[in-house]
């Protein structure tokens, strides 16, 4: 550790820290373009300059590449430094006058102007670049490729392939397009092969996301995890980046680490696994997955939200423009025996004139046709909702089907009929947005098989009783929320969420746990203890117990016992006992032959 | 003998056939008003002797036996030594004379209300064509 003064403060530092490191560290900003954590300092831009004074001696070093030493003394922002830092912002403003990031930093050095003569860059391939080899460097160093490098010198020094032509080296990994300051790199310019990016499952594929990414805003803990399919330092088994242990500040990567199951005693479980949206790629004729601008309520649920890929701005994914006309389509797969779901997925109807009425705030130019077979609002307000979308928004609601999707001139033209009217229609759309059917998880199964929960024929979860015991699963202690057990809209689904939580604490509330009196018993005189009902327990509730003559301790024989609070009460046992000495309490054989006797 | 209404004992686990057969009633289904119900907590409580009981009983023409579906027993594993314990059962009322198709087993879920209905449909079919039982009696 040393210890120097910063700004006129005193600041401990590691030696192998650099001055730029330990100002960022501080909160004190230095301007530097072709610094990047994940890689080694070079001292390319020289917008970090500080001023240092040693031993009464006073010079200007670049801070990216200058180490933390004792006692010298730093100033940032002495007048020098600021007039240095204006003269190389200018220098560089006159080889790229375009530059957003530069004019940026221009704002914030108070350059106006640059007195340079102004390169002509009528004829440069990368506008913007400012020659930092930030790139050249992260392929080289960090990637392992090498694909880029400087060509020529001078004045005619640009950054390129060998002979300027795509690269077959290039493994389109991008990271000279994220590490580039002035956004002057297209890989694709580079790359012999198409790039593919990784589409963001939370954002419906409408955005790229990285390797090391938050699956989504919400995600609890909210942390990165690392997609070893994508990853590239996991492809290349550790040849390649590692970028992200090098940038992170707290030392929080570490890439040896493995999945591990985790065990944990848990009281209760309470079910909340959700649906899944049904794929309209069956329905040929609306032109799901071949045209671009038909999109499922999910993915405008997406383009809508402020947090989404395009900021809450409504546009179409083919083209980013605004749509002028946006057409729903409802009961997507949903109330269709014949193709798709037989039930009504229940919340389609609300959202869809939420959608509607949110594209007439945003687009109030815009026009919004619902194609729609019943409209189905029934809960508090929903139905005003409904008519004040229709009334109010003026979205017009058309009660029929649409029997095709074509595209024209860049248009899609829903073809559908008005059966109130009685007329054939023919839309040109923009946007056409179809209220895919709510289905179960595609895992469902699997799943209730592991929580020993029933399922319905749709494969949504069994409560124990629809209006007893809504919440309920018939295995204790596992309870539903939302819409695994049927499509739910957001009120009920608290609702239920809050009666599933209520129900799983009760039980822990309680120091005893009350069971069903459906339990197996011994009768010890005529068990000849074989203990085959003890291997047929699924429970474990089976054990043997000694019997020892009182006065001498002598072993008599061995039975069966039952442990009361394991036994379920199946009475798999009762029906393997050979001589008949185990029986179930409320199902026993004298009853259930009775029973038979009665018939 | 075309008007002959076998009687049939239906022995249900608790949780999914009796649960199913619930269902097709509460979804109001129609299927043949031959069957009689016993409710047990599982199929694997089902001793082979009830079955044999049923056809000493006056006027019992058939069995149908149901539970969970494999995988899907709520006491884990019950359906399987059920499975197990009717595939040897088979034979031997093979071997009594008692014919095929009087006993029969089917796995309905609590999900499958119409599923049930054809079960029952298709067993009373089968032990019409069979008639009454008359070996033990």
């Amino acid at each position: 550790m040393v210890k120097f003064t910063l700004n006129g403060k005193t600041v401990e530092a590691e030696e192998s820290k650099t001055i730029l490191q330990v100002a960022t560290d501080a909160g004190i900003k230095i301007p530097t373009l072709c610094y990047h954590p994940a890689i080694e300092p070079y001292g390319g831009c020289r917008l970090c300059i500080v001023e240092i004074t040693k031993r009464g001696r006073t010079k200007v070093v670049v801070s990216c590449i200058y180490l933390a030493e004792e006692g010298i003394e730093v100033k940032t922002d002495t007048e020098k430094i600021i007039r240095s830092r204006q003269t190389i912002l200018k220098l560089l403003l006159a080889r790229c006058p375009e530059s957003k990031k530069l004019k940026e930093i221009a704002e914030q050095l108070g350059v106006a102007s640059t007195h340079f003569r102004i390169s002509d860059q009528s004829k440069e391939k990368r506008k913007n670049c400012i020659l930092c080899g930030l790139c050249v460097r992260v392929c080289n160093e960090v990637m392992k490729v090498g694909a880029i490098g400087f060509v020529n010198r001078g004045f005619k020094k640009f950054i390129g392939t060998p002979y300027d032509s795509e690269s077959d080296a290039c493994i389109g990994c991008g990271a000279c397009q994220i590490v580039c300051p002035t956004s002057s790199v297209d890989p694709q310019e580079v790359c012999e092969e198409e790039i593919k990016i990784i589409p963001s499952e939370y954002n419906m594929g409408l955005e790229a996301r990285g390797a090391n990414y938050v699956p989504f805003p919400q995600a609890v803990p909210k942390t990165p995890a690392i997609d070893k399919k994508y990853c590239l330092y996991y492809q290349s088994d550790g040849e390649r980046c590692g970028a992200c242990e090098k940038v992170c500040p707290r030392g929080a990567v570490k890439y040896g680490q493995e999945d591990k199951i985790v065990e944990e005693k848990i009281g209760t479980i309470i079910v909340a696994t959700g649906y899944d949206q049904y794929d309209p790629i069956a329905y040929e004729e609306y032109g799901y997955g071949k045209y671009k601008d038909v999109i499922t309520g999910l993915h405008y649920e997406r383009i809508v939200n402020a947090a989404g890929p395009t900021g809450g701005h409504i546009v179409r994914p083919s083209d980013h423009k605004e749509p002028k006309k946006v057409v729903w389509i409802q009961c997507v797969g949903s109330r269709d025996e014949a193709k798709g779901i037989s039930y009504c997925s229940r919340f389609c109807c609300m959202y869809t004139a939420k959608q509607a009425i949110l594209l007439k705030d945003h687009c109030p130019e815009s026009d919004a046709y619902v194609f729609y077979m019943d409209i189905r609002a029934p809960g508090k307000d929903y139905e005003e909702f409904v008519k004040k979308a229709q009334e109010f928004y003026g979205v017009k609601y058309i009660r029929g089907r649409v029997s095709r999707i074509y595209e024209k001139n860049g248009l899609l033209v829903v073809k559908g009929a008005d059966t109130l009217a009685g007329i054939q229609l023919e839309i040109e759309a923009d946007l056409v947005v179809l209220a895919s059917a709510a289905v179960a998880q595609g895992d469902a199964i699997e799943f209730a098989q592991k929580l020993h929960i029933p399922y319905n024929a749709d494969n949504f979860y069994t409560e124990l009783h629809p209006k007893l015991g809504p919440c309920e699963t018939v295995t204790g202690g596992v309870f539903l929320a939302g819409s695994c057990q049927f499509p739910k809209d957001i009120p009920d689904s608290v609702a239920m969420a809050s009666g599933a939580s209520s129900k799983a604490m009760t039980i822990l509330a309680h120091d005893e746990l009350e069971i069903e009196p459906v339990i197996a018993k011994v009768n010890e005189e005529i068990c000849s203890g074989c203990l085959t009902c003890k291997d047929i327990c699924a429970y474990s509730a089976i054990a043997g117990k000694e019997i020892k003559n009182r006065k001498t301790g002598e072993l008599i024989n061995v039975v069966a016992e039952v442990n009361s609070s394991l036994c379920h009460g199946c009475g798999a046992c009762t029906a393997t006992c050979r001589s008949g000495s185990i029986d179930l309490d409320g199902f026993t054989n004298e009853q259930l032959f009775d029973e038979i006797a009665i018939l | 003998m075309a008007d002959f209404e076998p009687k049939i004992v239906g022995i249900l686990c608790n949780w999914c056939s009796y649960a199913g057969a619930d269902l097709a009633g509460t979804s109001r289904l129609k299927y043949p008003e031959n069957i009689r119900i016993i409710k047990v907590p599982c199929s694997g409580r089902v001793n082979p002797l009830f079955i044999i009981k049923c056809f000493q009983q006056e006027g019992i023409d058939g069995v149908l036996v149901s539970g969970c579906h494999p995988g899907d027993c709520h006491y884990t594993t019950g359906n399987y030594y059920a499975r197990r314990k009717f595939a040897l059962m088979n034979k031997m009322l093979d071997f009594m004379g008692i014919e095929k198709g009087r006993v029969q087993f089917s796995w309905v879920s609590g999900g499958e209300g119409a599923k049930w209905a054809k079960v029952v449909e298709k067993v009373v079919a089968d032990i019409k064509k069979l008639g009454p039982f008359t070996k033990f009696k």
